[in-house]
Formats: structure tokens, sequence, C-alpha cells
């Protein structure tokens, strides 16, 4: 019986084919080590020609759907507005103190002798990008945005929208580039990145890693809080720029609730994204000069 | 009429479903649970069911290489492989000279239950998913496939009267 079925062509070719498959998706599952290189000239045409035909079809898409919004949210555009009018009278305010500490910053640095790439450090530049595609895959939430290599974009820029982060380029062709979202990340995964985090406001006192995104719940985990660390719920997250993989100070979420770790050593938090991740429209992609 | 006809019908269906679909379904949804169209796998299984197992497993594995490679995040190779076998065995179990209505609608749901169970224990094996497979088939998977199914009721007239145009279509001529 066992000989019989070897002995089927179809059958040899089919297990054939399997163990190929799983040894290709095995070898190009992401490294977390992975060289960083470009990819072919063939894949860079073809990953580009099909992003053009994708946004043709996008645009229409998408100001359609914009039409459909606008009117079911006509309605409560008039609160919308009233709280912007305060949200700007507060902004205004804010900035004419962001502009006295900015000078005295200035100044300060100055006296110190910091040096042209010291100073440069915070400054980033936001570079906005029309998503052209989304990914149909559920569990591998990625986009394809319109700057390529051509615009100066390159690999592992962080991703926002106006509202908080949401990924990171993981691939650059000469117009299109993907991001992957956080949803994504997850440090268990051999390719997984992990976001150093600490609270708005006591950057000194607190921090955390961003290890990985509850898909259940809708909620990031926060693990390897220190037991004396002050953050607590309601307090906002962002970025620590500790590690270098993402640029310092990129709002994140707000802590939702906080709670001894699996250990017992550490604590962990679970955070709700400011960002959300669906209907991406224009999204920023940062860089750090 | 030739049959090549049905790559740009696939062309078009990978084009709805990365650029046009995430926008029609609506955000609210998004809370909690998530619907994934597959509107190429359809595409795939009507080839298959209309004109047998090897064309559709030559378009699959060319679509799915095509979708691994624009939105390469975790690894390749997963839709190439899923969308050519699941066309091969489409094609294997249900073509017909003339297939009914119930034979294609049965090979479609019975293709995305496959697939969508696929996705799922591919990235489990690679452990890119954690959560359990229940809570996988309620918020995932029973969505996803009764979105499709709906998808694929709507495309079967167009799809069905193209298919007899490059199969018979000459005869009728005559």
């Amino acid at each position: 019986m066992v000989f019989k079925l070897l002995g089927n062509k179809k059958l040899f070719f089919l297990l054939l084919a399997l163990v190929f498959f799983i040894a290709v998706m095995g070898l190009t599952l992401i490294q977390r080590d992975r060289i960083v290189e470009n990819s072919s000239w063939p894949v860079r045409i073809l990953k580009d020609t099909v992003s053009w035909t994708q946004g043709l079809f996008f645009k229409p898409a998408q100001s359609i759907a914009g039409f459909f919004e606008d009117v079911y949210r006509l309605r409560i555009v008039y609160e919308e507005n009233e709280a912007l009018r305060r949200t700007v009278a507060n902004y205004a305010k804010d900035r004419a103190r962001l502009n006295m500490l900015e000078a005295e910053n200035e100044r300060l640095k100055e006296m110190l002798e910091f040096t042209e790439r010291q100073k440069e450090m915070n400054n980033y530049r936001y570079h906005i990008a029309q998503v052209v595609a989304i990914n149909s895959d559920p569990y591998n939430e990625t986009i394809r945005v319109n700057l390529g290599s051509r615009d100066g974009v390159e690999l592992d820029w962080a991703v926002t929208t106006a509202d908080g982060l949401i990924g990171q380029v993981v691939a650059v062709e000469p117009f299109y580039s993907t991001v992957q979202l956080i949803t994504n990340i997850d440090d268990r995964l051999p390719g997984g990145r992990a976001i150093a985090a600490t609270v708005l406001g006591q950057e000194e006192h607190s921090f955390g890693i961003i290890q990985s995104y509850d898909r259940s719940e809708g909620v990031l985990l926060m693990t390897r809080i220190s037991q004396e660390d002050p953050l607590k719920a309601g307090d906002i997250v962002v970025t620590s720029g500790l590690g270098e993989r993402f640029p310092q100070g990129l709002l994140i979420g707000v802590v939702e609730e906080r709670e001894v770790g699996e250990y017992g050593i550490t604590h962990t938090a679970k955070i709700r994204p400011f960002a959300r991740f669906n209907q991406l429209r224009e999204v920023f992609l940062v860089e750090v000069p | 009429m030739s049959r090549h006809w049905f790559i740009v019908v696939l062309t078009v269906l990978f084009m709805l479903e990365t650029a046009v679909f995430p926008w029609l379904i609506p955000p609210d949804w998004y809370v909690n649970i998530r619907i994934a169209p597959h509107l190429v796998l359809i595409g795939v299984v009507y080839i298959a069911v209309f004109f047998g197992r090897h064309y559709a497993l030559v378009l699959g594995l060319a679509f799915g290489f095509i979708h691994d490679l624009v939105f390469y995040g975790h690894m390749i190779g997963m839709h190439t492989s899923g969308l050519g076998l699941i066309g091969y065995f489409a094609g294997l179990l249900f073509y017909r000279v003339r297939p009914s209505f119930v034979t294609v609608q049965m090979a479609v749901v019975l293709a995305l239950m496959v697939f969508d169970v696929y996705i799922y224990a591919i990235y489990r094996l690679f452990n890119v998913v954690q959560e359990t497979f229940t809570w996988a088939i309620l918020h995932y998977m029973l969505p996803s496939i009764l979105f499709n199914l709906f998808f694929a009721l709507a495309v079967y007239v167009p799809l069905r009267q193209l298919a007899e145009k490059v199969l018979y279509g000459n005869k009728k001529e005559d």
C-alpha cells in the first residue's frame, strides 16, 4: 500500500512542492539580524509597477469612501469645530512658551558647546505619504506608501499618523515603499522589533519595552517596567529613543492598566494606541537627520 | 476569445482586493472582527472549475507570488503555495464540463475555509500568531468566509458568462 502510494508520481510531486514551499517560507522569514540590502532590479520594477496600478484604483475608492464618511460626520462637525477652536487657543499659548524655551535651549546649547550633529538630533523631518494599498492578509499587516528611495526614504524609518506611531519602513523601492504596522511587532518573532518607550513628562523616571500587540484586546503590551516606576493608568506613552530603532518622543498611546508581570519582578502595562490602524490615508515618514 | 482574458480578470481582482476593498468595509466593524478579502482566491477557484486544474495552478502560483513580493512582511511563499495548491485541488475535485451552480459554490466555500485555516496554520507554525484557533475562527475566519462568499455570488454570473464565451463562443457563431 505504502509503496503503491509512493509510486504515484503526482503525490510525490505534491510532497516535494510542500517541502519546497515550507523551506522557502523558513528561509525568507525575516531575521532579527537580517542583512539590510536593496532588492534586485526585477523585484523593484515589479513592485513599483504593481503599486502604481494599485494607486490608480485606490484614489477613486478613497474619495468615494471619504465622501460617505463626510456625510456621516456632518452632524458632529460643529462640536468638533468647537473643540478644535479651544485647542488652537491653547496651542497659541503653548507656542509662545515653546518659542521662549527653544531660544533658551539654543542659548544653553551654545554655551555648552554642542556639536552640529547633537543639535540636529531631535529636529525630525516629516515626509507626508499617501497609502496606495493595504494587505488583505489578516496576520501580516503591511501597507504600501507612495514615497521611495527617489524621495530619500530609507529602511527602518518610523511611520506615524497625526495621532501616533503606526509602524516602520521595511522595504524601499525607487517610487514606493512598504510599511509594517506596529500591530505586527512581536518580540517573540525571529524578526520582531521592540519599541523602547517612556512616559511623556517623566522621561527620566519611566522606562519599558513595547513587545507585542494583543489582537483580541487591541492593546500594545509594555513589559520590563521596574517596580519603582511611577507609570500609572492614564499616562501618555512615547518612544524613548533608546536603542535608536525609533526616534525619541513619538506618541504611541495611553496606559490602560498596569499589573505585575510574568515572574513578579517587573510590571507590564496595557497601552491603547492613539492611532487607528484601519483605513489609513496619509501617513508621515519620520526622517532623523 | 482566449482564456487568457482571465489573467486580466485576476489582475483586476487583485487590485480590488488590496486597493479598493479596504475602503468599502466600514471601519467600525474592526472593533471585534477583521475581514480579509480573498478575491484572487475566488477567481482562481472559478478558473479551476471552468478550465481545469493546470491553468488554475499556474495562475494561482503567479498571482500568489506577486502578492507575497509586494507585501513582504513576515515571509515569502505563503500565498504562492496556498493559491497554487488550492487552485490545483479545486480543479481536481470540482472540474466539470458544464458545472452546476451548486458545484461551483461548494468549491468556493471549501476553498475559502481551507485557505483561512491554511493561513492560520502556517503563521502558527512560524510563531507569527499567538491567538488561539477558536478565537481566530470567531473573529477572522467566519466573517471573512461570509463576506467572500457574498462577493463570489455577486461575480458568479459575469464570470460564468465570460467563461462560456471563452469555451463555447466559437461554436455559437457557426
